[in-house]
């Protein structure tokens, strides 16, 4: 548990002092955001109606390609081929990795959720169902890319094989995410219980396969 | 090279350490949950909707729970062989040279009898009688169907592949799995373009957010990944396992991203043929559906083995090669 | 807190001896290995490698550059399936329970395994608490004034020198003590002064009835040594 946790606390530390990762990310999402008005014109009544699919997908984009490093830099650095040697399981470093990526960058994305959100006139009453939709569904949405970012590991092309590869594993993510906004009667507390079933099911789920993948990685 | 001193006892070489007893059962028992819920969903989730009655007093009703008894048997009777014959059997399966020289004598036979009987299925969808609703367009369904249910079922053969290559480290298993990929995304693309024809005379669209349309396009997104995967990495072994891992990964999500689409939007006609309650197709049109459907089950049990043996007869080939190289070029030809 | 100050060989003290003995726990009787062949990216490497080494030795993997040190090396570590034969460690009958391999390694490969955005106690002291489970501050430091860092501690990593970062990456065997150390070319990049704290290291780590296996060149004294002399690469069979 100790080095569960030394292990979480290092990544974090290390994401605070890079903060042009988690910067960069933020950045791609607002920009992302910001660019969609322009391809589909600046009717509000338009925007305000699809901003929760807009910022899903916006969301969804910006934490695939933020994951891409999320073992790389260990590995070329030597410190994979430690840590798989300490005494946590390779499952476990595959969590505690996922852990950190959704803390240093799906919180702070969530965090700027609404003021993205006011670039695209989104209704008041939407935003907190949007938000509690994306706190519920993320963390899921981290351990995929994470098995994802384990499976491209040393990869030449991994960057661009790896939305290819997870982005079809986030559909129901993002089905569930857009009809927690519907209108209609328990939408709402349906998807926001099957985001957390989807969740649940990858944070139990996934670290299996990216520890299966990290060893493939190492050899 | 060099014996320093007498070696005491010796490890075996640690073959297995990538699935322990442990994920072996846990596997074992995510495959009997999920095809469990999955058929339950099916046979009763999804006969309540369509009948308004859940089926009990069928015999069919109880298909999902005879499955899971079958499949216990089936990995009891499985472990049990592997034990006794310490794993003599899965070896003698790993070696490809049986398969060569039996799938040698099956495959002129099995691709004359699929030729015949896709003309007469061909030829006995041209002679069903037009539909009622949908005219002479409905005929498409008789390519249509096949390829949708052979993208599901090629994936099924590429998922147990792959579990039987990462739980055995069998050679085989990554060779078939490695050739169900390609002819499953193509049946996969060709239920999509059969798909986007019917639906232009039926909806007035060739596309249309359709939820199973759009699972199937899902499926097919899926297969490209397996495919850019696997020409992503150099190693042929690494490229077999990270190949197995993902489809592992897309068979566990698959049904999860059934019901999410499901859920999404429904437009589709509800499920005709399997249910309950008996097809809701008329027999003029179900037969020449069935015949075509096993014509284009043994269409892909011959592509299928006949890319296995390709796939093999090129690592051969690679392996000479090696040897060639590494020996200097000693032998001009090879 | 001891602070070092300016690095010179003669200011090191020996290492010390309570933070260098391995508890029971961790004790460990030998390494065999039995009719080894190791592969990597599907092609056999090294081929037919038996060897025994006792604790307090040290294994010296010698020969040319692609004559396999790093496989064997990454095989024994268990990063790399071997294609046949086995690796087994063998556990004094007292933790005879502990499944055999657990916990025994430490691997140095040619990357440090540090992080330049980390100060330089800070990714020792990481490296600690995550191989020993509790933070201990006093090990990290031993370890830093072992290889002649400890007076630069607060710096970050990434201000280091080749020779220093590897300093830094070898810190990581003293400040968490493992039986078993797989240390590939440790020596490279260091300076005469630097390789003779290694040596001092490897030595204290032996006599403490840990085991060392080494690849390395001539120029890292391991006395009295078993050496495995690795041919050239074969050609086909």
């Amino acid at each position: 548990m100790n080095a569960f946790l030394a292990l979480i606390g290092r990544d974090l530390r290390l994401a605070l002092r890079q903060g042009s990762a988690v910067g960069t990310a933020l950045g791609f999402y607002l920009v992302a955001v910001a660019i969609i008005p322009l391809g589909l014109g600046p009717d509000l009544n338009l925007l305000s109606r699809i901003a929760p699919g807009i910022l899903w997908i916006s969301f969804l984009l910006s934490a695939v390609l933020s994951v891409d490093a999320l073992f790389q830099e260990d590995r070329d650095d030597g410190s994979l081929d430690a840590l798989v040697l300490g005494p946590l399981p390779a499952e476990l470093i595959a969590a505690s990795k996922s852990i950190a990526h959704w803390v240093t960058t799906c919180v702070p994305l969530i965090v700027v959720t609404p003021l993205a959100g006011l670039l695209l006139n989104i209704q008041a009453e939407a935003l907190p169902k949007l938000l509690a939709a994306l706190l519920a569904g993320t963390v899921g949405v981290s351990f995929v890319a994470g098995a994802g970012a384990a499976l491209t590991l040393g990869l030449r092309k991994g960057a661009l094989l790896l939305p290819l590869l997870i982005l079809p594993l986030f559909t129901p993510f993002l089905i569930f995410g857009v009809g927690a906004m519907a209108t209609s009667a328990g939408a709402f507390e349906q998807s926001i219980l099957l985001l957390f079933a989807l969740s649940l099911f990858s944070v139990a789920a996934m670290p299996f396969a990216a520890a299966l993948a990290l060893r493939l990685g190492l050899e | 090279m060099s014996g320093l001193s007498e070696p005491q006892t010796v490890r075996a070489p640690a073959e297995d350490t990538m699935f322990g007893p442990a994920l072996r059962g846990w596997l074992a028992f995510m495959v009997l949950a999920i095809g469990w819920s999955v058929s339950r969903y099916y046979v009763g989730v999804a006969n309540l909707e369509a009948n308004g009655n859940p089926g009990w007093d069928t015999w069919l009703w109880w298909v999902p729970e005879i499955m899971v008894v079958v499949g216990i048997l089936g990995l009891f009777i499985l472990v049990v062989s592997l034990e006794a014959s310490n794993h003599s059997r899965i070896a003698n399966l790993a070696n490809p040279t049986p398969f060569m020289r039996m799938s040698g004598e099956i495959l002129p036979r099995l691709a004359l009898v699929t030729a015949l009987l896709i003309a007469a299925g061909l030829a006995m969808s041209f002679r069903a009688p037009p539909d009622d609703l949908q005219g002479q367009a409905a005929r498409i369904m008789f390519i249509h169907v096949p390829a949708a249910w052979l993208s599901m079922a090629c994936y099924t053969l590429t998922a147990i592949s792959s579990a039987g290559y990462l739980i055995w480290r069998h050679p085989l298993a990554d060779v078939s799995a490695k050739a169900a990929v390609p002819i499953g995304a193509t049946f996969t693309l060709l239920a999509l373009l059969t798909g986007s024809l019917w639906g232009k005379p039926m909806w007035g669209a060739y596309w249309v957010w359709d939820a199973r349309l759009t699972s199937v396009l899902i499926l097919f997104f899926l297969y490209l990944g397996l495919i850019a995967l696997r020409q992503a990495i150099d190693d042929p072994g690494r490229a077999g396992r990270a190949a197995a891992i993902l489809s592992l990964l897309g068979a566990v999500n698959i049904p999860i991203i059934k019901f999410s689409v499901n859920w999404w939007n429904t437009l589709h006609q509800p499920a005709s043929v399997i249910r309950a309650g008996g097809p809701t197709i008329h027999p003029a049109l179900l037969i020449p559906l069935l015949v075509m459907a096993f014509a284009f089950t043994l269409l892909f049990v011959a592509l299928h083995m006949k890319a296995m043996r390709a796939e093999i007869l090129r690592r051969r080939c690679e392996a000479m090669i090696a040897i060639h190289v590494r020996g200097g070029g000693e032998a001009a030809n090879v | 807190m001891k602070r070092g100050g300016t690095f010179s060989l003669a200011r090191i003290e020996p290492i010390p001896g309570a933070n260098l003995a391995l508890s029971r726990t961790l004790a460990v009787e030998a390494v065999v290995a039995e009719g080894l062949d190791c592969q990597r990216g599907g092609r056999t490497v090294v081929s037919g490698i038996s060897f025994r080494v006792e604790a307090g030795r040290a294994l010296a993997l010698r020969g040319p550059n692609g004559s396999g040190k790093t496989t064997l090396l990454r095989t024994i570590a268990g990063y790399l399936q071997p294609a046949a034969g086995g690796i087994e460690v063998i556990r004094p009958a007292a933790c005879a329970s502990k499944p055999a391999d657990e916990g025994v390694y430490h691997y140095i490969g040619h990357a440090n395994g540090i992080k330049p955005r980390l100060s330089v106690i800070e990714n020792v002291s990481f490296w600690q608490g995550f191989y020993s489970g509790a933070a201990d501050v006093e090990a990290a430091e031993d370890a830093l004034d072992a290889f002649g860092l400890l007076n630069l501690a607060s710096f970050s990593a990434g201000h280091l020198s080749q020779g220093q970062a590897r300093r830094l990456g070898l810190a990581r065997l003293l400040a968490a003590r493992r039986p078993v150390w797989l240390l590939d070319e440790p020596q490279a990049a260091l300076d005469v002064a630097s390789t003779r704290l290694l040596e001092r290291a490897i030595a204290a780590h032996l006599a403490s009835g840990g085991l060392a296996i080494v690849s390395t060149h001539l120029d890292l004294a391991l006395p009295d040594a078993l050496i495995l002399e690795l041919g050239k690469p074969q050609p086909a069979q």
